[in-house]
């Protein structure tokens, strides 16, 4: 007969898990990683704000190159392609055209990849190629894709074009992955071939699903072809960089105005679309 | 008619879901199918329009036998067999009136289908069938702003647009809340009484099958082991068909309700 | 029936089609998305014309051999595989830890700030209009400046290096995670907040006790979020003057062609980080479920 000992509040806290001596452990650790950044990263080594600049740039701000800034004067006619609104209506339509390519390149890809099509196994595979196309640096892209098709907004298309298809494609997959199989076995009942249960089955329940994506990703490959600008891909990323290293403070700040304008308008477009589809 | 002669449904895992299933349903006759969960109800329902297929035997609908069929000769079979599901089975962000019109597909071709084009007539028919059950007003609204029993409504006005001479219901009710039940149930003994459609359902509320159907046939594990009018049916059978005596679960009970509305007019609750 | 028969433009254009079922009439509602589908060809159209083709010629051979100089090192700069892998390992990897480094202090420092500045905003814990709706407009402001062009100011400030990467960063993440942290709090769970407020506990105690310990994985989840974002980032940061891989990457390319076998060793640097790390957060964030 084994003597048992009585389960009492002391032995039970006595006996508590020690969850506290981890915890501790991971909090020195990450204080630890933090403090090796810091001192490896030569941030205390650092200068102070370079104030007079800065105010240069403000100077800028309350004095925007209006000519540049709405494509009149020096910038009319020939000169205009070189104009804020030009490039700002070029990079929404690089962003436009690019993910309206990837909208309908995606679809194949989003059906390979959802679970409930094609099975586990060959689901794998578009996953993996969706991970690939999605990871590759758009930066990187452009780059390699400038030697291809030259500098400019074409580049800058296909670009985003080929990136966009990585993350369309996922949230198709997931869009197709969460639809209900009721309606098509309703449409089997019914007599229908593949093609229509296709047609009258899926696509109605996915479509605004599709659509929201195509609008978010709108939304941020209009931010993406700005940046793409940055490395010659066309857009209003070119003279950003040209105003801010030349130091033409009022040119910047134009640009500056127009860029946080078109980000905020497509912003709120794409928002209340997105709304409206739900 | 639907005629079985010795039909087997053995699954691909083993199970033997119906053994020996010998039945005929006439024309024009209103059939509930009763029995336990797992009994057997919902796979002899979908062996009729062979979206499960059957191991053995045959089984004639309106004189051709359906298991030897495939492909388009299927499809036009089972486009003159409506079928309603418990969960409705409606595409929830469509509208009414399209949800109705995916009962039209196999009258036409593919592209047809595809495109979206139906002609005018099909159009008609849909409405036709939308004021058959009175909903006709909620034609071009989505069908999930709709209740529940609405919704039910727009699966039978879909089976109805494909003029079919069948409707199978498989527990077309359970997901209803008491009136509309009867409400719906309404519906179909109009349907059945004044076009003269085939109805056969498996009803999981002993009550409203012995107070709707004409036939009642009982099945326990994959056999029947009743089949008669909705008359002769008695607490004995019954046990002989549930191995024990029904549940209150399993009935509806009392419904407090209008007995005009009862009167045949579908009310569109 | 009582039918004010105002028949407008619209009606004349495209007439509602009517039905008439049994006796009793339904109207079908007008197509919108032929008229949306139409007003997006011709949206597309029109943009179409920004983007210049004339000129260009697409020279498609130029891929592969490109991508073939990227991976050749003899008759690149690195001279020799052993050379590539030496450009790698102490040139590439080192800059590459940069970067990450780079963007973790970004990070980090962003979301500390977010914390305070998120607890303000939530409509939850400051019950007063008057603290919440500036900070958030605050906030939204920060949020529409996108990231490059808190780089390019940041250059202003403090010149080419490290430290402009950082705050440029540091800016972004706290606009990113303030609005993601306030629409956490103001769903968490008030009943554990509200019994401590009221045995006593300040509302830093009763904050700590209740709140914290719901949010705390998910905030986690969001910082590896916005880490992850902001190493794909960093590449193009780089590029506009943070320092880190990027400066690397332009200088090695506008050097032309002999220096691409140093470009193909730093793409395949960048791809696999980013990978890795995306499988990493993944992995995190699975486990934090």
């Amino acid at each position: 007969m084994m003597k048992q000992e009585k389960l009492t509040p002391q032995k039970a806290y006595k006996n508590r898990p020690k969850k506290w001596i981890y915890n501790l452990l991971l909090f020195v650790l990450f204080v630890g990683i933090v403090i090796y950044s810091i001192v490896s990263s030569g941030l205390g080594a650092s200068r102070a704000i370079n104030w007079e600049r800065l105010q240069n740039l403000g100077k800028g701000f309350i004095n925007p190159n209006v000519e540049f800034l709405l494509g009149i004067g020096e910038y009319s006619g020939e000169k205009f392609v070189h104009s804020v609104p030009y490039l700002t209506l070029q990079t929404i339509a690089i962003a436009f055209v690019g993910t309206l390519i990837a909208a309908i390149l995606a679809i194949p890809f989003g059906f390979i990849t959802a679970r409930n099509v094609v099975g586990n196994k060959v689901s794998k595979i578009g996953e993996v190629l969706l991970i690939i196309i999605r990871t590759f640096p758009e930066i990187l892209l452009a780059l390699i894709l400038i030697r291809v098709s030259g500098i400019g907004a074409l580049t800058g298309t296909i670009v985003i074009g080929i990136h966009s298809v990585g993350m369309i494609g996922k949230l198709y997959a997931e869009a197709i992955e969460n639809m209900e199989s009721g309606p098509l076995e309703a449409l089997d009942a019914v007599g229908a071939n593949t093609a229509v249960k296709i047609r009258h089955g899926i696509f109605p329940q996915v479509m605004p699903d599709f659509l929201s994506t195509v609008l978010y990703r709108f939304d941020i490959n209009v931010r993406t072809a700005s940046v793409l600008g940055i490395v010659s891909a066309g857009g209003i990323g070119a003279p950003l960089i040209f105003a801010s290293t030349n130091y033409h403070w009022s040119d910047l700040a134009s640009i500056m105005y127009a860029i946080i304008i078109m980000v905020t308008t497509v912003d709120l477009i794409s928002s209340y679309l997105r709304k409206k589809l739900i | 008619m639907i005629k079985f002669i010795n039909v087997d449904k053995v699954y691909p895992n083993g199970f033997q879901a119906l053994k020996n299933v010998n039945l005929e349903i006439y024309d024009g006759e209103f059939v509930a199918i009763i029995g336990l969960s797992g009994a057997g109800k919902s796979t002899l329902l979908r062996t009729i329009n062979k979206m499960h297929p059957i191991t053995r035997g045959e089984l004639y609908v309106n004189d051709v036998d359906i298991s030897k069929v495939k492909g388009k000769e299927l499809r036009l079979l089972r486009r003159n067999i409506g079928m309603i599901f418990q969960s409705f089975n409606l595409v929830k962000r469509s509208s009414v009136i399209n949800n109705v019109l995916a009962g039209r597909v196999a009258y036409h071709s593919t592209i047809t289908s595809l495109l979206g084009t139906f002609p005018v007539e099909d159009k008609m028919i849909a409405l036709e069938a939308l004021d058959k059950v009175g909903i006709l007003e909620k034609a071009f609204v989505r069908a999930d702003q709709l209740s529940g029993g609405q919704q039910q409504r727009v699966a039978l006005a879909r089976a109805l647009s494909q003029k079919p001479h069948i409707i199978l219901a498989d527990e077309p009710v359970a997901s209803l809340d008491p009136i509309t039940t009867i409400s719906v149930m309404n519906d179909f003994k109009r349907i059945n009484k004044e076009m003269g459609i085939t109805i056969v359902a498996n009803m999981h509320h002993v009550d409203l099958a012995l107070k709707y159907a004409t036939r009642i046939i009982g099945i326990r594990e994959g056999k029947i082991v009743f089949d008669g009018a909705a008359d002769t049916v008695t607490e004995e059978v019954l046990i002989s068909i549930y191995g024990r005596s029904i549940k209150e679960s399993e009935k509806l009970g009392h419904v407090d309700f209008d007995e005009e509305e009862l009167e045949g007019k579908g009310s569109g609750k | 029936m009582n039918a004010t028969n105002k028949s407008t433009l619209l009606d004349k254009i495209y007439p509602q089609k009517i039905y008439n079922v049994n006796g009793k009439i339904i109207k079908k509602p007008r197509n919108k998305t032929i008229f949306i589908a139409i007003l997006v060809l011709i949206i597309f159209i029109g943009l179409l014309f920004f983007i210049p083709t004339r000129n260009i010629t697409i020279k498609f051979e130029q891929f592969p051999v490109i991508v073939k100089k990227m991976f050749s090192p003899t008759t690149g700069k690195t001279k020799s595989w052993a050379g590539w892998f030496l450009y790698i390992k102490e040139t590439v990897w080192p800059l590459m830890l940069e970067t990450i480094n780079m963007c973790f202090l970004g990070t980090l420092f962003g979301a500390t700030m977010a914390i305070p500045f998120s607890i303000l905003a939530s409509r939850n814990i400051s019950k007063k209009g008057i603290i919440y709706q500036p900070v958030r407009l605050f906030m939204n402001f920060i949020r529409t400046i996108p990231t490059y062009v808190l780089a390019v100011i940041a250059m202003i400030c403090f010149g080419i290096g490290l430290l402009t990467g950082v705050v440029a960063m540091t800016i972004f993440t706290f606009g990113l995670l303030t609005k993601m942290l306030y629409e956490i709090i103001e769903t968490v769970d008030m009943g554990p907040f509200e019994s401590l407020e009221s045995a006593g506990a300040t509302k830093i105690e009763a904050f700590r006790y209740a709140v914290i310990p719901q949010i705390l994985p998910i905030f986690i989840g969001y910082f590896i979020y916005a880490f992850e974002i902001n190493v794909r980032g960093s590449v193009i940061l780089g590029y506009v003057g943070a320092g880190g891989i990027g400066l690397e990457l332009d200088t090695a390319i506008s050097e032309g062609s002999h220096y691409y076998d140093r470009v193909g060793a730093i793409v395949v640097v960048i791809f696999l980080v980013v990978l890795i790390l995306q499988g990493f957060t993944r992995y995190a964030r699975r486990k934090l479920q």
